[in-house]
């Protein structure tokens, strides 16, 4: 009763915890926050507290491979999963506070949180814990092809399969539902980072130059590609030479990147494939006829969908605005919390 | 390319549905329904449907916005304008089942309005707490203070108080007795002791205007103390020379006083004793009661004292 009555006070959160982005939906409002999961750490050697923290979001991911000795920009998610507890919660905390404007009034809120499907319990109960310890009153999970499908407006509930991949920064989920529930889940943990290092290893092996992975997000952004037959774009990349140790620039191609990408873009199409056989037989056929959407930043890899056609032969989307896919999903499972109880996970 | 643009341009045509346009764009570059299909991915009734603007048969809104944006990126057209004249049917995510449990959630659902109303009516049951504890701490006859002792003592106290006023004018603000004060009674009570010192009343013109004592002495004259004798022999005083907390009852029980009152104030009560006083800091407060000093001394507990003057 009481819980009820804070409710119509309290602002309630949707939270698509990335390894690369943190969104919040706050309810009624859309989404207000979206921010990289960085935290930067000021270790202080010999002081009060040994550690203090010193950016969070945007300002920390500034600092990625700019910090001094004593500082440390640190993402504390790998993987889609924590990897820092501690840090997890102070970032989420900043997260919170900065999405509640109100500073006076603000009674803890309802969190949704989305979690890799491939997740283990310990690890789902680790992100609720940190989501209570943030100030949660009432933490629910989602798994996010679930949240994809919501956030994506796909026909869920009916008897008809619905197939949705979600290329995020850490994990790549691949989800078949049908009746409101999942039929199929994968999680793999090739994703948008896993490209960055690809190229990051390409330059080094192919050009001898050594580049960061923030310049490895760039390029991939820019004229990264997953088919072969895109049109072909070209970038100056500057980095330190192997054998110089100096600052060098190189040219590069996209079919060049389209090179460097294609082992982890192949680890992708397999699991897809796989996700195909395992379906039942009337689902398949469904999702032969309708197509399989695609969200998530990695969906924004230009023509991922037409290397998607080529090798599955499926009709291939990519959503609408796909990065805030999943936290639109939440949000709208947040919305309708009582009518969606069953999408809802537990540990 | 200039022509497709010519054609969703054309005047008098308001967002013309896009099967036309793609249809027309498609024969221009001489593709059948099959190949385009085959490049879809889709079957050639599907993209048959997309031209003839038949949404019916094809799998939802997500997927139909999907397979325009695909159909016009190939064609090299506009992605956008085509969603946006596509006359697309939205769907329901929950239908079926989902919809009874929609229905029920309605009244779940965060509603200001009801928020506002729980806040006005908590705001006025607060409000009602708030008033009905102010009248809880001033019940019973009013205790008679310093500013109104002129008003609630006896004619000959209050006929006293005002040349004692005018004589004590001349004297040290420091007295506290009043051995020269002109009025018999007062002098009487001077001269037994039991003289309460006590502000003279603010409202009291006479007073000041009487003392013709030097001019500078005639402002302190204002809060000089004064000579109250207990003239029906059953007045209580009260002296603060510190904060103290006071509560007194009378012999119906009636609350005279329930509050925490400032040093440096006096207050004169009358009732029908026996009275239960009950004092938070009692070596703070001088009591005389029917004109003697009580000594309050043998019933300190601590910093308290509960006693009843009979």
């Amino acid at each position: 009763m009481f819980k009820r009555f804070l409710g119509l006070f309290s602002n309630d959160l949707a939270i698509d915890l990335g390894t690369a982005n943190t969104l919040i939906y706050v309810k009624d409002k859309g989404i207000i926050l979206d921010e990289p999961s960085v935290v930067a750490i000021r270790e202080l050697p010999g002081g009060p507290s040994p550690k203090s923290v010193l950016a969070v979001g945007l300002d920390a991911k500034a600092m990625l491979g700019r910090t001094p000795a004593n500082i440390r920009a640190i993402r504390p998610m790998k993987d889609g999963v924590i990897a820092d507890f501690t840090v997890t919660e102070v970032m989420l905390k900043y997260f919170i506070r900065k999405a509640l404007e109100n500073r006076y009034f603000r009674p803890s809120p309802r969190i949704v949180i989305c979690v890799p499907c491939g997740s283990t319990q310990v690890e789902r109960r680790a992100i609720k814990e940190s989501a209570l310890g943030a100030g949660a009153r009432e933490v629910h999970l989602i798994e996010e092809p679930m949240a994809v499908a919501i956030g994506c407006d796909l026909p869920i509930s009916e008897p008809t399969g619905s197939m949705v991949l979600d290329i995020g920064g850490g994990t790549t989920e691949v989800g078949i539902m049908s009746l409101g529930g999942i039929v199929y889940s994968n999680s793999l943990r090739v994703a948008g980072d896993t490209f960055d290092e690809a190229i990051v290893s390409y330059m080094r092996r192919r050009h001898g130059v050594l580049i960061g992975e923030a310049t490895a997000e760039r390029v991939k952004k820019s004229i990264g590609t997953a088919w072969s037959k895109s049109e072909v774009r070209e970038i100056e990349v500057k980095g330190r030479d192997l054998a110089e140790g100096l600052s060098r620039s190189v040219a590069v191609r996209s079919d060049e990147i389209y090179q460097a990408i294609s082992d982890p873009l192949t680890t992708i199409v397999d699991a897809i494939r796989v996700a195909l056989e395992q379906a039942p037989p009337e689902i398949s056929a469904d999702i032969a006829e309708k197509g399989m959407v695609v969200a998530g930043g990695g969906a924004l890899l230009r023509d991922l969908d037409q290397r998607l056609m080529d090798e599955t032969g499926l009709p291939v989307i990519v959503a609408e605005d796909p990065l805030t896919c999943v936290a639109r999903g939440c949000g709208r499972a947040l919305d309708e919390i009582e009518s969606l109880g069953d999408v809802f996970t537990h540990e | 390319m200039e022509n497709n643009e010519e054609l969703m341009q054309q005047p008098g045509v308001d967002n013309p549905l896009p099967g036309k346009l793609l249809r027309e764009t498609r024969t221009g570059r001489n593709l059948t329904l099959e190949q385009v299909a085959d490049d879809l991915c889709l079957t050639p009734q599907q993209v048959e449907a997309m031209e003839n603007d038949d949404y019916a048969d094809l799998p939802g809104a997500t997927y139909v916005r999907g397979y325009l944006r695909n159909y016009a990126r190939l064609l090299g057209l506009p992605e956008e304008r085509i969603l946006e004249t596509a006359a697309i049917p939205t769907t329901v995510i929950m239908s079926g089942a989902g919809n009874r449990k929609a229905a029920m959630a309605v009244e779940n659902t965060r509603n200001t309005t009801v928020a506002f109303l729980t806040a006005v009516i908590v705001a006025i049951l607060l409000g009602l707490i708030y008033s009905w504890w102010q009248s809880r701490e001033t019940p019973g006859p009013e205790p008679v203070t310093s500013s109104d002792t002129a008003q609630s003592l006896p004619e000959s106290v209050r006929g006293a108080a005002a040349p004692a006023a005018a004589s004590a004018a001349g004297q040290s603000a420091a007295t506290q007795t009043s051995a020269e004060v002109a009025s018999p009674p007062a002098a009487s009570a001077a001269a037994s002791g039991d003289v309460i010192p006590e502000s003279a009343p603010a409202n009291l013109p006479a007073a000041a205007a009487d003392a013709g004592t030097p001019q500078d002495n005639a402002a302190p004259a204002a809060t000089e103390p004064v000579s109250v004798s207990s003239a029906d022999g059953s007045n209580l005083v009260l002296k603060f020379s510190a904060d103290s907390w006071v509560d007194i009852q009378d012999a119906s029980g009636n609350t005279l006083i329930r509050r925490t009152v400032p040093a440096g104030e006096t207050i004169a009560f009358r009732g029908t004793p026996p009275f239960k006083v009950f004092l938070g800091y009692a070596r703070g407060v001088n009591v005389n009661y029917r004109a003697e000093d009580y000594d309050v001394t043998p019933h300190i507990s601590g910093a308290i004292a509960r006693f009843t003057l009979q």
